[in-house]
């Protein structure tokens, strides 16, 4: 095989790093985060070193080898991990790679990736790499143990690079090849997230990871530690050095795997799922499906039409579980202590609202995407538009939202009446929640589609109307949630002198009243601006 | 009779660029419309001004007898397929056809005039596939019989045969025949010739927002060689700035205005209708 040209890669390189970094000036949002988050990484990083030089001493004494193998074979699976699932995700490919593979040689293109990945992945990291070693040859006087300690982490991150990389690439070429995958993309990327938010709600991360890492520590890979401490600790000499043959070797192994894999992966034939049908008899009928019965014309055929799209690409719907991970430490609580708080119940009650109506009518105008000319031109009116929106909301999200408050408050300490009046406002709100999500989507709409995965691309609301959704409908729910929360009810209770029945059925009828007035003024918004769309 | 499409000095601005300037035009009922022009020389900003997507700037435009800045009055009438097909990835291509026609409440036997499309278009064998498994072409024959479905009065086309195969071209060419033989107006937006050439009675040409030729595809050619045998790509690249240059006097029913907007019509007496209209 030929070697890949260094001027090709180089150039490949520079491109993809300039490109990533004109991307995040493009949006300054996106480039603050990873400042902070960069700044973060550093400020730990710089703790990491203060704390190796303040305990070189022990270090040096060999009494905390074994922890340190155990940190050095959890870090390398790290790194093997992320690197891995970056590479399945998203970064097995350049952009317009079909242009790049039919100028330069293929390898020099995997060159290139292997060293954007490596660097993508151990610059954040970089700081440690120099600072601790740095840090524990000042604290014992040695420049070799510092040089040990650069060469041991250099090799640790070196060699989880490549073994991530080449497990992402054998991987990758695994799932475009199964028709399984292919087919089932969307449940099983569901199934991951489910698991890691099973993980965190749970708090059993450290469960999960304590074990991994003691047995890689069993592995010749926690011989990077004896590595790095070599010249000062007690440590193995023929572990140290073992440790420099496995990199050599997995350096060599790696580049004789990885041209292949790559190759094969960008000249695959990709597993295509077979085309998908109705399953239903291949007639054609002119009622839109179940909601023929509430309204045969226009707006039960956009109603229709939002639950079949939202239903055959449910990744759209994935900013829906964003408020999930608020739910977090409640479910944490509720798992550990068998008992709902009163608190969890009241806010799946919005939550199924704000769901219902950020899922189907929070971004009415982008999501026609190409067809909104042609809807806007179809002569159905904006009342009949924001209408159609209005009725998948409510038909869809009111069951779900009575069902799922319905139980989670039986299983909650609330009265009987608190949850039948959670339940009440819950359906409540999902209607208004139709309207208001139509109105704020409707004025700040967002017709770009923007990466929802690291894979996928789809056109969702824009924060901006997401946030505005999420207050205007928190607010109407204040009251509704406030009086189902006892500790608040009864601060109530004593402060105007009234019973629960009384605050429950106040709180939640001001909820309903003031839901009412905001999902009305949004109908009319939406319709207005449908009726108003140029471009 | 009120002709289908009626412009006058309709213009668009975005700042202070004009996307289309002074824009008269004039097309009689059941005609077709070839509109042609280079990339960004205001075709579909002017195709959207009419559609009612766009408002004008100033000017006045009516279709089939609407003020196109009634919105309303002015759909009722029309079918568009705009230039990226209309269509949703999630939906197959009878649902597709199905929601259309919810949308636009067409009576009487509905369901077989989809039949009878997707027959039409080749698309029965795939109508219950999603439409993101469909190709280039395939998204593009819905598109068209989105466009046509409720048998509009006047059809805007941005370039439809776009990323078809010959077969299926030839079938959109016959379907507009068709229309066109029939009562149907058809403004037709595209970069393809001989499909103006083949279907057109009218070619008029924008090149910077300004229209500056207009014609019966034979008069318009015959400007460009005297003695026949010029070709629309000749008149197209003549008009538009291009190496050929109109030197000979222009036809009987064709007019070309130069780069200053001054008509040269032909010497017929000046009449009014679409073909022999001077404009300013």
């Amino acid at each position: 095989m030929r070697r890949p040209s260094v001027r090709h890669v180089s150039l490949i390189v520079r491109t993809e790093a300039r490109r990533r970094i004109r991307a995040l000036s493009g949006s300054p949002l996106r480039a603050v985060l990873l400042l902070l988050g960069g700044g973060l990484l550093v400020v730990f990083q710089l703790g990491l070193a203060v704390a190796v030089y303040f305990l070189a001493d022990r270090i040096a004494a060999g009494s905390t080898l074994p922890l340190a193998r155990v940190v050095a074979a959890g870090a390398w699976t790290l790194f093997v991990v992320v690197t891995a699932v970056s590479i399945v995700s998203n970064r097995s490919s350049y952009d317009a790679m079909d242009g790049l593979l039919t100028t330069v040689p293929a390898a020099d293109v995997a060159t290139a990736m292997v060293f954007t990945e490596a660097g993508g992945a151990v610059l954040p990291f970089a700081p440690s790499v120099v600072l601790a070693p740095a840090a524990f040859g000042l604290a014992t006087g040695s420049f070799r143990a510092a040089l040990a300690g650069f060469v041991g982490l250099a090799c640790l991150f070196a060699t989880a690079t490549l073994t991530g990389f080449v497990a992402g690439f054998a991987v990758k070429n695994l799932a475009v090849r199964s028709a399984f995958v292919a087919r089932f993309r969307g449940v099983l990327a569901a199934l991951v997230f489910l698991a890691y938010l099973a993980v965190i709600t749970t708090q059993t991360g450290g469960q999960v990871a304590g074990p991994v890492a003691r047995a890689v520590a069993a592995t010749p890979v926690a011989w990077f530690a004896d590595l790095a401490l070599l010249p000062v600790a007690p440590v193995s000499v023929l572990a140290g050095v073992g440790a420099l043959a496995l990199s050599v070797c997995v350096a060599v192994g790696a580049l004789a795997v990885v041209f292949p894999l790559t190759e094969a992966l960008w000249y695959a034939d990709r597993a295509r799922p077979a085309a998908r049908s109705t399953g239903s008899a291949a007639t054609t009928t002119v009622t839109p499906g179940a909601f023929a019965r509430l309204d045969g014309g226009p707006a039960g055929w956009i109603a229709h039409k939002s639950v079949l799209r939202a239903r055959r690409a449910p990744v759209k719907l994935l900013f829906l579980a964003y408020p999930l991970f608020a739910l977090v430490s409640p479910i944490g609580q509720a798992v550990q202590s068998g008992v709902v708080p009163a608190l969890l119940a009241a806010y799946v009650a919005v939550y199924a609202a704000w769901a219902a109506g950020a899922g189907f009518a929070l971004n009415p105008l982008g999501d026609e995407g190409a067809a909104l000319p042609v809807s806007a031109t179809s002569g159905v009116r904006g009342r009949t538009f924001a209408r159609g929106h209005l009725l998948a909301t409510a038909v869809v999200g009111a069951p779900i939202a009575l069902v799922v408050t319905a139980v989670v408050g039986s299983f909650s300490p609330l009265a009987p009446v608190a949850v039948a009046a959670l339940v009440v406002a819950s359906a409540g709100l999902c209607v208004g929640a139709g309207g208001v999500a139509a109105g704020v989507g409707s004025v700040l709409p967002r017709f770009e589609a923007v990466r929802v995965t690291r894979s996928r691309r789809a056109t969702v609301p824009s924060l901006l109307a997401f946030v505005v959704y999420s207050v205007v409908l928190l607010v109407t729910a204040s009251p509704a949630m406030a009086v189902a929360v006892p500790l608040v009810r009864d601060w109530l209770a004593g402060a105007l002198g009234a019973g629960d029945t009384t605050l429950l059925v106040a709180g939640t009828a001001v909820s309903l009243l003031l839901v009412g007035i905001a999902g009305y003024l949004g109908y009319r918004l939406a319709a207005n601006r449908f009726d108003d769309y140029t471009v | 009779m009120d002709p289908a499409i009626e412009a006058t000095d309709l213009t668009k601005r975005y700042g202070d660029e004009a996307a289309v300037a002074d824009l008269s035009l004039s097309i009689p009922d059941g005609s077709v419309y070839g509109f042609l022009g280079p990339n960004g020389a205001g075709k579909t900003t002017t195709m959207r001004m009419l559609t009612t997507l766009t408002r004008p700037t100033s000017g006045t435009a009516r279709v089939a007898g609407a003020d196109v800045r009634d919105r309303p009055a002015v759909v009722e009438h029309i079918g568009y397929l705009p230039e990226e097909p209309p269509v949703f990835d999630e939906l197959t291509g009878r649902e597709q056809l199905e929601y259309a026609a919810g949308l636009r409440d067409v009576g009487g036997d509905a369901a077989g005039r989809i039949d009878e499309l997707l027959d039409r278009f080749g698309l029965s064998a795939d109508a219950d596939k999603r439409i993101g498994a469909y190709s280039k072409g395939m998204k593009q024959k819905v598109g068209i019989a989105i466009a046509i479905l409720h048998e509009p009065a006047v059809l805007f086309l941005d370039e439809p045969t776009s990323g078809l195969d010959p077969r299926a071209a030839r079938t959109v060419r016959e379907v507009l025949a068709e229309l066109a033989a029939g009562e149907t107006t058809v403004f037709l937006s595209t970069h393809i010739l001989p499909v103006v050439d083949e279907l057109a009675d009218t070619v008029g040409v924008l090149s910077e927002g300004r229209l500056v030729a207009e014609g019966a595809p034979d008069d318009l050619k015959s400007q460009v060689a005297e003695g026949g045998g010029g070709t629309l790509e000749d008149v197209f690249l003549a008009v538009t700035g291009g190496p050929e240059s109109v030197e000979s006097s222009p036809a009987e029913g064709a007019s070309v205005v130069d780069g200053e907007g001054t008509a040269e019509a032909a010497e017929d007496g000046g009449g009014t209708d679409a073909s022999t209209r001077e404009r300013p």
